[in-house]
């Protein structure tokens, strides 16, 4: 439960953090989305990025990746991530290794994969579980893996941290070098789709000593919408040293307190 | 002297009349052995080369009434070596001249001394007794006394003892009376022994020169009343000069005689012994120049010695040795030879007739020491100058025994030879043959010149500098006559002895000549070579443009053929060192269908029959006409780096001489790529057994029955050869290559491939075999293979990161990491008889290309390496090719990619359920392909059992639920 209260806390911080601005807005994009999105009421969050088609011909590999949330959304309610799943079962085990309660998300990536003259482009599905806490900041692992045209498997961490205004959550994804090919430049992360949230997730608790299932609570939407709709971002940094930034901003949703879209 | 003759004149007139008398006392006292009692030789100075007298006495054994033991017949003295004479110097008397006592005293070479016995030694028994004062005495045998009052013949001794005395016989009237010249003293008693005692009467008589008798190189003779004495002197062998009496009259009872030989006959100390036979007046000689006749020997080494043989007339024989002085003074002596080396073309590197003339002047003057004759002849051939082997063709030797009867074979001539010496009217004529080879003493040369009984031989040898190959004939222990002229004129044309140097320019031969006197001179010759081989004048530079024709003689594409070789260079060309074939792509052989000749014998060239892969024929030597020698090819094992080797081992028999093997060893190399043979010789030899051999061509054909095959590809391709001259000089000759009717060739090989069950999409991940196997071997090789992997199996990002960055060193794998090794291939083929198999690696190379999957298969000394292109398609299908295989016969090629950890490809399915399939495309090498699709085989599946079968719907719904990209097993 303390940790479900982390994990809205952090995501509400995202909000708050202003947007990066070191690149052109069009080398990236980012998108927010809340399924359902119903104001005051429990959600999944759909985080999308992508790094343009331009950028990826001089691709340098993906370092890390910076997801702001809008502030407001509340995961006081949350249940999610009741159990934790290490860094070290997820690699040896995937994610059979963990606990179902472990289980926070789901998603896809894409990865470029540079095989000498040709770089494939490596369609992986994701698992994300709740890790165990590391210097008390809530931790998310990503378990990627593909099998087309490779099969791959890699796994990235990241943190929920505080964020300022407008973002109240901003989610520090480390992604490792991932090697390919000896000789070719590392694979890259290139587009990421990822739910964080109870949709299609069940959750088993023993009642009487029976194992029931349940669906655990995701994220609460705030009640009043920000003008203008949720913001989001994202800020990208390549192994080079390069960054590239996007902003997002969510429509809001018609509801009991919010706003028609604009 | 006047004396002397005039006395063996009349005993010669006593000997005629006493005749009669003679032959009857044969019939007296038994006679002893004939034999010599005594033989001696003096020559009048022991100066070398000096013109002295000569003299020798032979004396023979008498019985004890002092008649010669027996009857003179012949005698034969041999003088001693190196003793000359010069009879065409001296003035000639004719046979009818010298019956008529007229011969002058210029043709008087010396005096002939006799001594005879006229009155045989007689002995008798008084028939009746003597009273003192006696005149008469009575034998039963009084006419074999002797009565001649000029000589000691009619002195007789009766009785023995004190009682003994000597009386002169007067007359003997009669068979039994003998008249006495004075009375006796004593009384003899009948039955006393009267006894005649043979003293020999001494004279000396002129010794001319005439005509010489047939066979002999002069003849001295002497003139009696009852007969001519002839002395003939022939020359031995060996060059000693012999003198021989023949038929000596057995009415000249000799008891001793004395040759002497005048050194200078003119010379004033002759002439009290220089007469008139007619008048007997003695004197100088007034006319004519002097003349030297005798010469001493010129060898100051050693005694010197004189022989005798004897014959009687009743058939017995006797010996003698007669030491002379050793002479002395041999420093004083002078030799100045000179030397003419002529060829008969002065065309470079071509046979060529050579004549050699060595001259030696010869001093003519009595008062200079003579010549010394030659005992060592030594003539070093100009650099270039070979023996050339082409004179093998046809060539015999001559045997020493048909040598030594002068019966060589006229296939053994090498060419005329003509021997000019003062002791000759005419030069000699004759031949020089190759002679017998012996242990030491390979190429021997046999001279021999002649004319009627005069006939000179020598021996000689050939030897090649063992540097330079540069000839020089030795002729030793040559005839102590004097020379003064040896031509030898050696045959030209394709099967000359000899062969021209191979460039041009001025070249110079030498004689180093050896007297028996110690003294050594040298002479040289110079020519120049300044014709081009063809004629026409000398290039700058020889050039170098060898004929190569390479092919196999069975034009069928996969079909088994001989292949032929051929490199041959013209007359003037530089000489071939080396050479290299490159065999084109897919002229293979089975190797392993035959034993390879393993070391030590490969070495040795004594390789077994069984390795024996074909022939190869060399030509040797400048001409029309090169001499060819044959030899076995064998395969041998690894050799000088290369995986096999050829052993060319020639039996070198050219002609007559057996120079032993030439052994020629080649490495086969092959390219790892595409597998086409490089032969590479070894340098070959440039001479054998001294005869630099001008290679002009080698001809290899390897022809073994099932060994070589045609490649299966039509395309156009080449024999290319790199050929390499002894100047440094290489030239690269290509020659086409094409086989046809590829049409007929099947190419159907069948593809399978397998897993296994156990499979997962992590850890171990998943494995599979593929395997290609071609049903026959005359099949058109595989020179594509295209895999596509099945959907269930994907390539391991995990393994991929190991792989081996071959950037930079294609086709090395040396320092790859062991995870870049995904699996092994294994290939068998029919070429050899082990399966060739490696190590296959994934190769990285760098943002240049996709990653490879390379092996380098090896066995049996071979290494092949493949290397096939890994592709992922738009709809990542995933496949691997290798392109360019070897065009060989191939059985089966066996890719493995096991399971590990790490594994190339993981499973993505359950491979018992999912039915993976590999599709295929294979190409041959004329363009064919073949495309197919294989089931996998899939190992260690469940049975279907009922059980078996619920569990595994259950295990298949349960997996559709879970998530995709779990492990799967």
């Amino acid at each position: 439960m303390r940790r479900a209260s982390c994990v809205a806390l952090t995501l509400l911080a995202l909000l708050a953090a202003s947007a990066p601005s070191t690149a052109a807005a069009d080398s990236a994009t980012v998108h927010v989305a809340f399924r359902p999105a119903k104001l005051g009421s429990s959600t999944t969050i759909a985080l999308d990025f992508q790094v343009a088609a331009a950028r990826r011909g001089t691709l340098s590999p993906l370092a890390s990746v910076e997801l702001r949330l809008p502030a407001g959304v509340s995961a006081g309610s949350s249940t999610l991530g009741t159990a934790t799943c290490s860094l070290l079962t997820l690699q040896s085990a995937g994610p059979r290794g963990c606990s179902p309660n472990a289980l926070i998300g789901h998603g896809s990536a894409t990865v470029g994969v540079p095989l000498g003259s040709q770089t494939v482009s490596e369609r992986v599905e994701m698992t994300i579980v709740m890790a165990p806490a590391i210097d008390e900041h809530t931790t998310v692992l990503f378990y990627a893996s593909g099998t087309t045209p490779v099969i791959s498997q890699e796994v990235f961490q990241a943190a929920l941290l505080g964020d300022v205004a407008p973002f109240g959550t901003k989610l520090d994804t480390t992604i490792p070098p991932i090697a390919g090919l000896p000789g070719s430049p590392d694979a890259s992360l290139i587009g990421m789709h990822a739910e964080i949230g109870p949709q299609g997730l069940t959750y088993y608790r023993r009642v009487h000593g029976r194992r029931v299932s349940y669906s655990p609570q995701g994220f609460k939407l705030p009640a009043r919408c920000p003008r203008g709709g949720f913001p989001g971002a994202a800020v990208l940094v390549f192994a080079d040293g390069s960054s590239e930034a996007a902003v997002s901003r969510t429509p809001c949703p018609a509801g009991r307190a919010g706003r028609p879209r604009s | 002297m006047l004396e002397l003759a005039r006395h063996v004149r009349r005993l010669a007139a006593v000997v005629l009349a006493s005749a009669a008398l003679t032959l009857v006392a044969l019939a007296g006292p038994a006679r002893a052995e004939f034999g010599v009692a005594s033989f001696s030789s003096s020559l009048s100075t022991t100066q070398a080369g000096a013109h002295g007298d000569f003299s020798t006495t032979i004396a023979l054994n008498t019985d004890a009434l002092g008649n010669p033991d027996g009857q003179l017949k012949d005698a034969t003295v041999t003088l001693p070596e190196g003793l000359i004479g010069n009879p065409l110097a001296i003035e000639r008397c004719s046979i009818e001249t010298l019956d008529r006592f007229a011969c002058g005293r210029a043709s008087q070479v010396g005096v002939l001394g006799l001594s005879v016995v006229a009155c045989r030694g007689v002995t008798a028994k008084l028939a009746a007794s003597v009273e003192a004062g006696a005149t008469t005495i009575v034998v039963p045998n009084a006419k074999a006394f002797c009565y001649d009052e000029t000589n000691n013949g009619n002195l007789i001794t009766i009785g023995e003892g004190a009682e003994a005395e000597t009386v002169r016989i007067f007359n003997i009237p009669d068979a039994s009376t003998i008249e006495l010249q004075a009375p006796v003293e004593r009384s003899h008693a009948a039955g006393e022994v009267v006894t005649h005692i043979a003293e020999p009467d001494s004279g000396g008589i002129p010794l001319f020169n005439v005509r010489p008798s047939p066979g002999y190189v002069a003849t001295f003779a002497a003139s009696l009343l009852l007969a001519n004495v002839f002395v003939d002197v022939g020359v031995q062998r060996d060059g000693r000069l012999v003198a021989t009496i023949h038929g000596i009259s057995t009415v000249l009872p000799l008891q001793s005689t004395t040759l002497t030989l005048w050194g200078v006959p003119a010379a004033s100390s002759h002439d009290a012994q220089r007469c008139n036979e007619l008048d007997f007046e003695c004197g100088p000689l007034i006319d004519g120049e002097p003349e030297p006749f005798v010469t001493n020997p010129s060898s100051c080494s050693g005694p010197l010695q004189t022989e005798l043989n004897v014959d009687s007339w009743q058939g017995r024989s006797a010996s003698s040795v007669a030491a002379l002085p050793t002479l002395t003074g041999c420093d004083a002596l002078a030799l100045a030879p000179s030397l003419t080396v002529t060829p008969s073309t002065t065309r470079r590197d071509s046979p060529a007739g050579y004549e050699v003339e060595l001259t030696v002047p010869q001093a003519a003057s009595p008062s200079e020491l003579g010549t010394p004759p030659i005992e060592r002849i030594s003539v070093r051939l100009p650099r270039g100058t070979s023996l050339s082997p082409g004179l093998a063709n046809g060539l015999a030797v001559c045997a020493d025994a048909e040598f030594e009867v002068d019966a060589c074979p006229d296939a053994s001539k090498l060419g005329t030879a003509e021997v000019a010496s003062p002791l000759l009217a005419e030069p000699l004529q004759g031949a020089i043959y190759i002679g017998a080879p012996t242990e030491g003493e390979r190429y021997r040369l046999f001279l021999h010149v002649g004319a009627g009984a005069v006939a000179i031989d020598l021996r000689g040898q050939v030897v090649a500098d063992e540097a330079t190959d540069q000839l020089t004939a030795v002729f030793d222990h040559t005839p102590a006559l004097p020379l003064s002229r040896l031509s030898i004129d050696f045959f030209g044309g394709p099967g000359a002895a000899l062969a021209n140097p191979p460039d041009c320019g001025a070249v110079g031969a030498s004689a180093a000549v050896s007297s028996y006197a110690g003294q050594v001179a040298d002479a040289s010759s110079a020519f120049t070579i300044d014709e081009d081989a063809g004629g026409g004048p000398c290039p700058s530079r020889s050039p170098f443009a060898p004929r190569f024709a390479a092919g196999t003689t069975n034009a069928r594409a996969g079909h088994s053929t001989p292949f032929v070789l051929t490199i041959a260079r013209a007359d003037g060309e530089q000489r071939l060192r080396s050479f290299s074939a490159r065999l084109p792509a897919g002229l293979v052989g089975l190797v392993g269908s035959v034993p390879l000749c393993a070391e030590p014998a490969a070495a040795a060239g004594t390789c077994p029959q069984a390795s024996q892969i074909g022939s190869a024929t060399v030509a040797a030597g400048a001409g029309s006409q090169p001499f060819d020698v044959s030899g076995p090819v064998y395969l041998t094992g690894p050799y000088d780096g290369a995986p096999f080797g050829l052993d060319i081992a020639v039996r070198a028999v050219v002609g007559p001489f057996d120079l032993g093997t030439a052994l020629v060893r080649a490495r086969i190399l092959v390219d790892p790529t595409t597998l086409a043979l490089t032969i590479a010789s070894d340098p070959l030899p440039q001479t054998l057994g001294g005869i630099p051999l001008r290679l002009r061509g080698v001809a290899v054909d390897l022809d073994r029955a099932g060994f070589l095959f045609n490649p299966t590809s039509c395309s156009a391709q080449a024999i290319s050869a790199t050929i390499e001259s002894t100047q440094g000089t290489s030239t690269e000759p290509t020659t086409p290559f094409a086989v046809g009717d590829c049409s007929h060739l099947s190419f159907g090989p069948r593809v399978t491939a397998s897993t296994q069950a156990r499979a997962s999409l992590q850890g171990e991940g998943a494995g599979i075999v593929i395997k290609l196997v071609n049903p026959s071997a005359t099949t058109s090789a595989v020179r594509t293979i295209a895999v596509q992997i099945p959907k269930q199996l994907r390539p391991r990002l995990t393994t991929i990161q190991h792989a081996c960055l071959a950037a930079g060193r294609p086709g090395s794998t040396a320092g790859c990491p062991a995870e870049s090794i995904v699996g092994r291939a294994t290939v068998r083929s029919p070429v050899v008889a082990a399966p060739l198999s490696g190590s296959i690696y994934l190769l990285a190379h760098g943002g240049t290309a996709l990653p490879t999957l390379f092996t380098s298969l090896r066995g049996e000394g071979l290494q092949v390496d493949l290397e096939g292109q890994l592709k992922i398609s738009a709809k990542n299908a995933i496949s691997a090719s290798f392109d360019g295989l070897p065009d060989v016969p191939i059985s089966s090629i066996e890719l493995a990619l096991p399971r590990g950890p790490y594994s190339m490809l993981g499973a993505t399915a359950n491979l018992c359920n999912a039915h993976p399939a590999l599709g295929y495309r294979l190409g041959d090498q004329d363009g064919a392909s073949a495309n197919g699709t294989s089931r996998l085989a899939v190992s260690g599946c469940p049975h279907p059992t009922r059980r078996g079968k619920a569990r595994h719907s259950r295990a298949k719904r349960s997996r559709r639920a879970r998530p995709s990209g779990g492990e799967r097993r």
